[in-house]
């Protein structure tokens, strides 16, 4: 029995004393979790090459967060680079980008129930029916065909010439696709033939895109980085009749909107500009001069705005290296409260 | 001008290697191995039968040549020994450096007490092999079989060599032997993953000239199978996850190069002496294990091709010695990812391309005025040129061609007061584009309490400070012209001591350290989304170092220990940043190696034995996820050598396993590493 006690410390002196598997058990939740309804998803992206994205949930009636969520939950990593995630019939589907794949998700209690695999660099899902969902990509040069009941790829739509394609929004059977990365196109799809049916050129870098509540949609042109000061940042509105720009908004030189968004109803714009959040009535005729909120924090990087009461949600990513921040207000602006989520929270996902 | 002078030798050097092939190598060896009786009757300089001898030890003071410096040196036997090892795998398990590695054959950098990779200089025979656009070196790249001294200069000591090298410096130098006539090695070695090793050293000289001519081989398929544990399926019956099993993908590589050393000696008190160095690399990088994107997608390839090139002249005087080197490095590297996706084009994501041009020219005067008293001084003229070239960046290229001179004037007092005391002045200022920069000095103190025992007690204080490598100025996008140096005092105080015990030897130091850097320089992403780098205000480091050797001989046994220690402090002092008190990512408070070797009836085991601890991946060193950091690190190897002798030469026959224990490891978040796996390795010595 002696000479047992005397090999255990040069047992651990010699081998680890920590595997992959004890390591991860570690950090698992040891029971169920429920998700109440209503509860706020932040998509945290993570650093890119380090496979640490996240997704934290939070309890907006209780404001109680649980971080790291999908991993705690299911023991899998969520991967490297979460970009977005959408929500339909009880499951969250989230895009990962740099793995490659998309994670399907019970929002209920973040059990894992399903991935669409074989993806080139994921960006976005949109749902078109139930048996289909286009997903738009970085590098691939088209947007892939995929069927969420049955989370396989069934086909693509050819984007020649556009190796990006970014965020989407539809209005009838018409889906507008912007094409963000080094060029100034948003595409025009017709959902029932699933064929690109028209190209619009618009200003530099269209990211974000949305639909208003007079069915126009809304494109944010960021511009390209470092560029000179004559191409400016623009928000454009897009009209599906005609399916061209009918109106132009131009940001000051040197300014860098991001993150466009809307209200539920779709009465109103906000974006991100440097540490502020601006606020403009899609009726406006001009931009807003003055930020309706600017928060003290060190970089925002992510906006929300909860459809059921107007919330507004900011992160702020503050060193991109550690949990980042978000800072929940009312409609009218007043702080509600603040939490802590994952690295670089990007996205806001409300159920 | 110079881009098409810089292709045109790189593309006739490289245009004939490329012929190189395995069956040439295989050709060779068996043409070498078929002419060994031959070699067997020449009295070369070989390896010979042991003698014992009696320890005799000797007392007095020598007189004075240079003043002692922290630093350790790698065992030449443990360089003998390493074979087919790279440069990464021999300071992890014989320095105290923490070696960050990104896989089986991926990218090494070293953190010397703490700091940043760029903070660790490598010299080979006085040319720097740091790159002017990275700042850092790819240990990975660098094969042990190219060198036969390295020493590590510790924080402080660095400045004797050269500035910026805010860690430490690593001098990997090749020597002369005068007594050789004829001699060489061999050497071929197989592993697991279809991994390749060939080398072949020939040297042949007299008393005047000597030339050594080396060629290496090295590749590997790197297709280690494993158990996926980060993605799963769902098992549609029973809902239970099923893993994976996989191979390492993509993660292949190929590595050859030459080197040819000619040392002459010009007359009675001068030495001249060239070393060519010519290697390419071609490797890819895999994806990470949680990747499960199309089979096709991010496909990438990184190719180098270098030629580094050092004549040095040096002159012996009755009391001074004279130096004059000069040095040419040029290195073209691509890097190309791509998506061929089916029903699409490929997609070329990244094309990027880097020609880095070096001259390095170096002078330096030492005299000793008496027994006590020496003077050195010197001035080193560098001249980089970067041409960076980011094809279809996603439409809009990227990229900067820039040059930057760099010059370095220092001078040196060393004075012995007397049997216990000697100390150390230097002072270096440092231009770059002709704007000066910094004076830079450093005061060592040495002691030993009696000079008839081997203690001795060292400290220095020291101020450094390092440039921005020319990406962090100039990179588009994303670089910041404005950077300012980073700067720092470092200080360190340790001891030395040296005792025998019978027939056993044993040599212990230990020292501490501690410093303070202004203006670290780091990349952060940006608004506009690309990265930016800035200076963090502050960052301190402090710990401490401790080594021990043991070595002894019993009934025919010889015997020995070996092992370092670190403990590494290295946080965040920025006031108001929110990572204030935090230790860097990456950065293991404590790390460790341990050798353990016996040589017994012509057999010789050897126990490699590493720890790396706990490691944080977030700057706010947080542990609520398993993504926050990486788990301690344990590695054992074991390697077993038979050496037969051949009359006046030596086969040996070597047989390595690589992780004993299986043990599952991490060195960086969702890199596969390899199981248990095996080397064989043949050697002959002439």
């Amino acid at each position: 029995m002696k000479r047992n006690y005397l090999l255990i410390p040069l047992i651990i002196l010699f081998t680890g004393c920590m595997k992959d598997d004890s390591w991860v058990r570690a950090h698992l939740m040891q029971s169920g979790i429920e998700i109440p309804a209503g509860s706020l998803f932040v998509v945290n992206e993570g650093n890119f090459m380090y496979g640490n994205a996240s997704l934290s949930s939070y309890d907006t009636l209780k404001r109680v967060v649980q971080n790291d969520l999908f991993y705690k939950v299911n023991g899998l990593p969520l991967g490297d680079v979460a970009e977005s995630m959408t929500i339909w019939n009880n499951s969250g589907y989230l895009v990962v980008n740099n793995s490659g794949k998309i994670y399907v998700m019970d929002i209920r209690n973040g059990k894992y129930t399903g991935k669409i695999t074989g993806l080139t660099s994921p960006r976005y899902f949109h749902l078109i029916s139930e048996q289909k969902a286009y997903v738009t990509d970085l590098y691939a040069g088209k947007i892939s065909i995929v069927n969420p009941t049955t989370n396989l790829i069934t086909g693509s739509i050819s984007c020649p010439s556009h190796p990006s394609t970014e965020e989407m929004a539809q209005i009838g059977t018409l889906l507008f696709v912007t094409c963000w990365s080094a060029d100034k196109t948003v595409l025009v799809i017709d959902t029932e033939k699933d064929q690109v049916i028209q190209e619009i050129s618009t200003g530099l870098q269209p990211c974000g895109i949305v639909a208003d509540i007079h069915h126009k949609i809304w494109v944010l042109c960021q511009s390209l980085p470092g560029n000179s000061p004559s191409a400016l940042a623009m928000l454009q509105r897009i009209d599906p009749v005609s399916r061209s720009i009918e109106k132009s908004f131009s940001f000051p030189a040197g300014a860098k909107p991001v993150k466009l968004t809307s209200d539920g109803k779709g009465e109103n714009l906000f974006y991100l500009l440097g540490n502020s959040v601006y606020k403009m009535a899609v009726l406006a005729d001009m931009l807003p001069d003055k930020a309706i909120l600017s928060p003290p924090s060190k970089l925002l990087y992510g906006l929300g705005i909860d459809p059921s009461n107007g919330d507004i949600y900011v992160s702020d990513a503050l060193d991109y290296q550690q949990s980042g921040t978000i800072s929940r207000f009312s409609a009218t602006g007043s702080p509600v409260g603040t939490f802590q989520a994952g690295i670089i929270p990007g996205r806001f996902c409300f159920n | 001008m110079q881009t098409k002078l810089h292709d045109l030798i790189l593309t006739a050097v490289f245009k004939n290697c490329h012929k190189l092939s395995m069956k040439f190598f295989f050709l060779l060896l068996v043409n070498l191995m078929l002419m060994l009786p031959s070699f067997q009757s020449v009295n070369a300089q070989s390896l010979k039968d042991t003698l014992s001898i009696q320890t005799v030890v000797i007392v007095g003071r020598k007189k004075m040549d240079k003043i002692e410096q922290p630093h350790t040196e790698v065992d030449s036997m443990a360089i003998a020994k390493s074979g087919t090892v790279r440069l990464s795998e021999l300071l992890s398990q014989n320095s105290p450096l923490f070696i960050k590695e990104y896989g089986r054959g991926a990218m090494a950098t070293a953190s010397f007490r703490g700091t940043a990779p760029s903070h660790t200089k490598v010299s080979w025979n006085g040319l720097e092999l740091n790159s002017p656009m990275l700042g850092m070196v790819d240990f990975s790249l660098i094969p042990v079989y190219f060198t036969e001294e390295v020493k590590l200069l510790h924080g402080t000591s660095s400045l004797i060599e050269s500035a910026g090298a805010l860690g430490g410096t690593i001098l990997l130098d090749n020597l002369a032997n005068w007594n050789n006539t004829l001699s060489g090695k061999v050497l071929s070695g197989f592993g697991s993953y279809r991994t390749l090793d060939e080398y072949i050293q020939i040297n042949l000289g007299n008393r005047k000239i000597q030339s050594k001519s080396s060629i290496f081989y090295n590749a590997s398929q790197n297709d280690f199978p494993f158990v996926n544990k980060l993605n799963a399926t769902l098992d549609p019956v029973t809902g239970q996850y099923i893993f994976p099993s996989e191979r390492n993908k993509n993660a292949d590589y190929t590595n050859y190069g030459l080197l040819q050393e000619f040392y002459l000696q010009v007359g009675p008190n001068q030495t001249l002496s060239l070393k060519t160095w010519l290697q390419h690399n071609d490797r890819s990088i895999p994806q990470l294990l949680t990747n499960e994107s199309n089979e096709a997608a991010n496909i990438n390839r990184q190719i180098e091709n270098t030629l580094r090139s050092v004549a040095e002249w040096r002159h012996f005087g009755n009391k001074s010695r004279l130096t004059v080197l000069s040095a040419i490095q040029l290195q073209n590297s691509d890097f190309r990812l791509e998506n061929a996706v089916n029903g699409a084009s490929d997609q070329l994501v990244m094309d990027a391309h880097a020609k880095v041009s070096s001259f390095i020219n170096k002078f330096s005067y030492r005299f000793r005025y008496n027994d006590t008293f020496i003077l050195e001084s010197g001035v080193e003229a560098n001249f980089h040129s970067v041409a960076s070239e980011n094809k279809i960046f996603l439409g809009a290229n990227a990229g900067y061609n820039k040059n930057r001179l760099e010059n370095s004037i220092f001078a040196r007092v060393e004075k012995q007061f007397n049997s216990s005391w000697d100390a150390q002045f230097l002072v270096r200022e440092e231009l770059i584009d002709a704007v000066h920069k910094d004076i830079l000095p450093l005061l060592r103190v040495n002691f030993s309490p009696n000079p008839l025992k081997p203690l001795l007690i060292s400290g220095s204080l020291a101020q450094n400070s390092h440039q921005p490598t020319l990406n962090d100025l100039y990179f588009i996008p994303g670089g910041n012209p404005l950077l300012k140096s980073e700067k720092g005092i470092f200080a360190d105080m340790g001891a030395t001591y040296d005792f025998s015990i019978g027939s056993d030897q044993f040599h212990s130091g230990i020292s501490v350290f501690e410093s303070e850097v202004r203006n670290w320089i780091i990349w952060l992403p940006t608004f506009q989304g690309y990265w930016e780098p800035s200076n963090i205000e502050k960052v301190n480091s402090n710990g401490f170092e401790a080594n021990i050797a043991w070595n002894g001989h019993f009934r025919g046994i010889r015997y020995g220990l070996k092992g370092n220690y670190a403990y590494t402090e290295t946080t965040n002092q920025s006031a108001g940043s929110p990572a204030y008190g935090k230790q860097l990512p990456y950065i293991p408070l404590n790390s460790a190696n341990l050798n353990f070797n016996l040589a017994i009836a012509g057999f010789q085991l050897d126990w490699m034995w590493n720890y790396y601890s706990k490691r944080f991946t977030t700057t706010a060193n947080s542990e609520a996820s398993a993504s926050d950091y990486i788990y301690p690190y344990i590695m054992n190897n074991f390697q077993l050598s038979r050496l037969i002798p051949l009359k006046n030469n030596i086969l040996t026959i070597q047989a390595k396993i690589l992780n004993v224990f299986n043990e599952d490891y991490r060195t960086v978040l969702q890199r596969a590493m390899p199981g248990r796996n095996f080397q064989m390795v043949i050697r002959y010595d002439f």
